[in-house]
């Protein structure tokens, strides 16, 4: 009787171990689970608002110079007044490119600096005095101030936005 | 063999209590992360209302009128029965107007007439399906008459 009760006791200490285990064990994995989850939302929130917002303000802090679209919508060019320089925002392996150089050089990424990733990037008018800006982050529709707007080769978004 | 009794009930006991507190921990713990899940998920939809905002606002900058704001808001509705025009529009998860979007924006069209152009005032209210309170409102506004601008 005496060893029966030892082993049972034996058996019942093993079981509450066992199962402080398995419950610490899922825990860790849950927590250890959400925490990436809620680190991946926070990168793909900070890229989101790094790429849209980074352009839509750069366009709208155009005053002095003019804004064009060249290359078909993939390059966004940015006058910086009449001093002959520009501001060039274009896609090059899979990020999205700031260069700011003389207007007369040909675009070249080693000399600017990334801003964000993207595979997609086009500039696109959707309607007059509105820029349609889409990149792998989302899509942000832009004002251009008229008298700063030099057309180019966008092309035209359906009609509206 | 009563103390070895009285200490194999105190043991089962003392083992019970454990159980009970680490159940109780679990559980909070568990209501701890699910939370971090809800935030971590509003932080987004807040995220996509910052840039659907932006987006609404350049579309009203860009319109000289009600009717040419209407224009470029593809799928949008006229609210009736309201003090002041007002749009509402709703946007998909890609940021851009959709007939079913999750979002639903509401745009108001204050038009105060001025002797060299008119300035209208724009509330934008973001909200979105599922969520009761509205995600973003923000206020812009803009000069329409031509001969305002430099």
């Amino acid at each position: 009787m005496s060893k029966n009760n030892r082993s049972l006791l034996g058996i019942y200490t093993i079981g509450i171990a066992a199962l402080f285990l398995l419950g610490f064990l899922l825990l860790v994995v849950f927590g250890a689970g959400s925490y990436q989850d809620s680190v991946g939302a926070r990168e793909s929130h900070s890229a989101q608002r790094v790429l849209l917002s980074y352009i839509s303000t750069s366009v709208q802090q155009t005053e002095l110079g003019h804004v064009r679209v060249e290359d078909a919508g993939q390059m966004l060019v940015l006058e910086d007044g009449d001093t002959g320089y520009v501001t060039r925002i274009y896609l090059a392996d899979g990020r999205l490119i700031e260069e700011y150089r003389r207007d007369n050089t040909t675009p070249d990424p080693s000399q600017g600096r990334a801003i964000g990733k993207t595979k997609t990037f086009t500039v696109q008018t959707a309607a007059d005095d509105l820029l349609k800006v889409t990149t792998d982050e989302g899509i942000v529709f832009v004002y251009v101030e008229p008298s700063t707007w030099d057309g180019g080769q966008s092309g035209a978004a359906e009609g509206g936005m | 063999m009563k103390n070895k009794h009285a200490h194999v009930t105190a043991f089962y006991l003392e083992t019970l209590l454990m159980i009970l507190v680490f159940v109780a921990v679990i559980l909070m713990l568990t209501q701890v992360f699910g939370q971090s899940r809800k935030l971590s998920a509003e932080a987004g939809y807040l995220s996509d209302a910052a840039t659907i905002s932006e987006s609404v606002s350049a579309a009203v900058r860009a319109s000289s009128g009600e009717d040419e704001l209407f224009a470029a808001l593809n799928w949008a509705e006229e609210k009736s029965g309201t003090d002041v025009p007002t749009i509402e529009v709703r946007f998909g998860e890609d940021l851009t107007p959709a007939v079913d979007g999750p979002y639903h924006v509401t745009i108001t069209w204050e038009r105060t007439e001025g002797a060299r152009g008119d300035y209208v005032e724009s509330e934008i209210t973001i909200t979105r399906v599922g969520i009761d309170e509205p995600l973003l409102t923000t206020h812009t506004g803009t000069y329409t008459g031509k001969e305002v601008r430099p």
